[in-house]
């Protein structure tokens, strides 16, 4: 037999099983004796002393099941069985009787090829080989170290759920269930990555999806062909419509409550396991605007936060362009004072307003991404030694006038209002080409740019739902969910682009 | 045959029309309407608009037997492949001619308002990308950008004719038909021009589905700016009088002068209003270009239109450069009208073969 390291697992000659323990066991170590977490455990069974082994992974397995559950019986528990029945266990029935009267564990299955086998003892599994017999046993005793559910940290509510999903697919799932007992609720499994065998789950609830996305999805994730998926963030590369485009098409969510609404209103939630970040889909472009403590707190204040959050990124895509063109091509558009207190405090500033914006907007995306990278304390140290001693050093150094650090600052906060960082990004992003069409053409640059944004916008779709209804195509009475969060009384009816079976969401 | 993807609802369906209407045409309409029938313009403007709804109204008839065909491929069926394809060609050159001036007159106002120093090549062109941009995405992302823009714009033109009222005088409209109704309806033909676009209908009904009520939002498409622009040249008229909007070259403009707000951050109303404008003129530009680029593309039997956005643009431009100065791209723009006028004619024309020979039939 060739050495484990020289032979990839389909190139694997013979991967079916053999009734001889020993032959087994060579097949298997030959794969993974190398590594130093298997374990091969071998033990003799009964008075008859069946040959028998164990094989798992260390680290995966929870040490307390298997000693007590599995091992403890095998030494112990047989002898008691023995003893009650009057005779041993023969070799013959040592199979069934491992499965019926030994191993006390809910989870347990039978696996018949050396592939499945391996699949098993790496996810976790242990794997029982008994002499004479061409299949193993797989039992669940999965345990591993992990994180445990804490607050999610990238969406922050003030009023809501403070659970985030983990990076343990079976907590996530279980989460999900524990906020729905439909019976309809679907939550399927599958496996993607030919290495990483990473496992997936995508969560709907039948009867109110359309089927088409379900298929869509399904088909997409079959598509996939890579060697490892290591997080979320991949899968969603690898199943939006368009790559070539700043705005994201699935939204990534840590929240649990989050996942089950975007579930009821008719979409689907893809879970990856290793990431703490689930994925809706479909999603629009008005849904990277929502937080769920819009729909817990009184519906007059969500509407003014929310509108306050399609404001804020006007200015953050707009507010740099805007005063570029204001003020090296149109300074009679403001009020004559403002224009003579910019051009005064532009005075002594040798650069164009182009350069002293990208120099000063550059500075903040410095800033930013340094205090995102770093630990905390150390990262609010970096935001108020960037922000007050940079921003105040360069006035009085006379490399920015004090307008363009207002400018800077207010493009700054407008971006981070955005509760979705995959958008914020995106939005702040776009303020650059914007700022280098208003330095050509002023303030109709600006406007340019708008356009252009909003048509590539109106070309996006996600999984064939337009990515800017319910703007284009107006869809009036989703409105009642879009700029503004009308009172939960209004909202009956769930979003017809999704084009739910089930559309009615609430009585009268 | 079309892209079954392209269905255009029912709101898209009027706001494609409303914006090929509206647009351009809107700075210059007070003065052409003043110069055309004084006082009476104001009498004129809805007989026009009447007019054309008439027109409208033949067209979606026509339209409605030929569901699946576009102008540019029904008439061949009516007239014959010879007849046919001359008319096509007719409505293809006075499309990009009309494009070309819009362009024009578009670039022309932009340096004139907000870049004095900026060659009026680098405006049309810029602006022309967009627009091939837009256009290259399809119908449905042309009719989606349709209806982002254009309630803005309407909302914003009904601020723009309500904000100066303080400044109207109904004197201004006094007397009228000082001499006689003869006047008014001889201004019927200029002011028509300006009702202009709403052929946009024939070159989308393969794109509207069963279920969409075509006439009905069509009309709405066409009456809207109808009453915009009644009211906005009641408005100019009643502000500076027959004799100022006709002397001056945007008086729509020149009523944006006039806003005043006290603690606003914009002191340039006029500017302010032009970003809008931008809007406008950008989907009316749009509109016309993917008309040009579909109807050429038809005129050869062509089922893609996405080459032709590529070889009508330099046309676009140059005939938009053409004219050596203001007053030529107006009078050009004028007599381009008239054209519009005996396409319309001669559309009904072809109307009434149809309805011949399918009696004969």
């Amino acid at each position: 037999m060739k050495k484990a390291g020289n032979i990839k697992p389909e190139e694997q000659v013979d991967l079916t099983l053999s009734d001889d323990i020993n032959e087994n066991l060579a097949k298997l170590k030959a794969f993974l004796e190398e590594s130093s977490d298997i374990v091969f455990r071998e033990f003799k069974l009964g008075l008859n002393e069946i040959h028998c082994a164990l094989t798992y992974v260390d680290g995966l397995i929870d040490k307390e099941v298997v000693n007590n559950h599995i091992l403890k019986s095998f030494m112990y528990q047989v002898t008691i069985l023995e003893d009650n029945r009057g005779k041993p266990i023969d070799n013959s029935e040592a199979f069934n009787g491992v499965k019926e009267h030994v191993v006390s564990i809910g989870e347990i299955d039978e696996v018949v090829t050396l592939d499945e086998a391996m699949h098993s003892i790496l996810s976790g599994d242990v794997v029982i080989i008994i002499d004479g017999f061409n299949k193993f046993i797989s039992v669940s005793a999965k345990g591993w170290p992990n994180r445990g559910i804490t607050e999610p940290e990238g969406e922050v509510t003030i009023r809501g759920a403070r659970e985030g999903f983990t990076e343990t697919l079976r907590f996530n799932t279980a989460l999900l269930r524990r906020r729905c007992k439909d019976p309809n609720l679907v939550i399927k499994g599958t496996k993607l990555g030919k290495r990483s065998q990473t496992d997936i789950a995508y969560a709907y609830i039948r009867g109110i999806v359309n089927p088409r996305f379900v298929e869509e999805v399904e088909r997409r994730l079959r598509a996939i062909d890579i060697d490892a998926i290591i997080d979320s963030g991949q899968v969603e590369q690898l199943i939006q419509d368009n790559y070539l485009t700043p705005f994201p098409q699935i939204q990534p969510t840590e929240r649990p409550d989050k996942a089950i609404a975007n579930i009821f209103e008719g979409r689907i939630v893809i879970i990856v396991d290793n990431s703490p970040f689930a994925l809706i889909l479909p999603s629009t472009f008005q849904q990277f605007f929502q937080s769920p403590d819009d729909y817990y707190e009184r519906w007059m204040f969500s509407s003014a936060i929310r509108f306050l959050r399609w404001l804020a990124s006007f200015f953050a895509i707009l507010t740099p362009g805007i005063y570029i063109a204001i003020a090296s091509f149109h300074p009679g558009f403001i009020p004559t004072e403002l224009a003579i207190s910019i051009a005064a405090s532009r005075a002594t500033v040798p650069f164009p307003v182009i350069v002293e914006a990208v120099l000063m907007e550059i500075t903040i995306e410095l800033l930013r991404e340094a205090g995102a990278r770093l630990p905390k304390p150390i990262g609010s140290t970096i935001s108020i030694v960037g922000g007050i001693i940079i921003g105040d050093a360069s006035v009085r150094a006379g490399i920015a006038s004090p307008i363009m650090v207002i400018v800077v600052a207010i493009t700054a906060i407008s971006s981070f209002i955005i509760p979705t960082y995959s958008l914020s990004v995106a939005i702040r992003m776009l303020r650059f080409p914007i700022m280098l069409l208003a330095s050509i053409l002023g303030l109709y640059g600006v406007i340019l740019g708008f356009i252009i944004i909003i048509t590539h916008l109106v070309t996006l779709k996600s999984f064939g739902v337009d990515y800017f209804t319910p703007q284009a195509p107006m869809r009036l009475k989703e409105w009642r969910d879009y700029m503004f969060r009308l009172p939960i009384q209004t909202q009956r009816y769930r979003p017809k682009s999704l084009s739910p079976i089930d559309r009615k969401r609430k009585g009268n | 045959m079309y892209n079954t993807e392209d269905k255009l609802t029912n709101t898209q369906i009027m706001f494609v029309v409303i914006s090929s209407i509206f647009g351009v045409t809107g700075l210059l309409l007070p003065r052409s309407a003043a110069e055309a029938a004084g006082a009476d313009s104001l009498i004129t403007i809805p007989i026009a608009g009447l007019i054309s709804l008439i027109f409208l109204n033949i067209m979606l008839k026509l339209n409605s037997n030929y569901p699946d065909k576009i102008i540019v491929e029904y008439v061949q069926d009516i007239l014959g492949s010879f007849l046919g394809k001359i008319y096509s060609f007719a409505i293809t050159l006075y499309l990009v001619l009309v494009a070309g001036t819009i362009l024009r007159i578009f670039a022309d106002v932009i340096k004139g308002l907000m870049l004095p120093q900026t060659p009026l090549e680098v405006i049309m062109i810029t602006m022309l990308f967009t627009s091939m941009y837009l256009i290259m995405n399809g119908i449905s992302s042309l009719s989606k950008v349709c209806e982002i823009f254009m309630p803005i714009i309407i909302i914003v033109s009904l601020i723009l004719i309500f904000l100066p009222l303080k400044h109207f005088n109904i004197e201004e409209f006094y007397p009228m038909f000082s001499n006689g109704i003869k006047p008014a309806l001889i201004g019927i033909p200029k002011i028509f021009t300006a009702f202009l676009g709403f052929e946009i209908v024939a070159f989308i009904t393969p794109f509207a589905s069963e279920d969409n009520n075509i006439w009905r939002y069509s009309m709405l498409g066409l009456l809207i700016p109808v009453c915009i622009y009644t009211l906005l040249v009641f408005t100019v008229i009643g502000i500076f009088g027959v004799n100022t909007t006709s002397f001056s070259i945007y008086p729509t403009l020149e009523i944006a002068r006039y806003i005043n707000f006290p603690g606003a951050f914009a002191e340039r109303f006029d500017i302010f209003f032009m970003l809008f404008w931008v809007l406008a003129s950008f989907s009316t530009l749009s509109c016309y270009f993917y008309m040009s680029s579909l109807s050429i593309a038809k005129l050869l039997d062509l089922n893609y239109y996405r080459p032709f956005a590529v070889v009508l643009a330099p046309l676009i431009f140059l005939f938009g450069i053409f004219p050596a100065n203001l007053q030529k791209v107006f009078t050009y723009f004028q007599y381009i009208g008239y054209v519009g006028i005996g396409i319309i004619i001669v559309y009904v024309i072809i109307y009434a073969i149809y309805m011949i020979k399918k009696g004969g039939n």
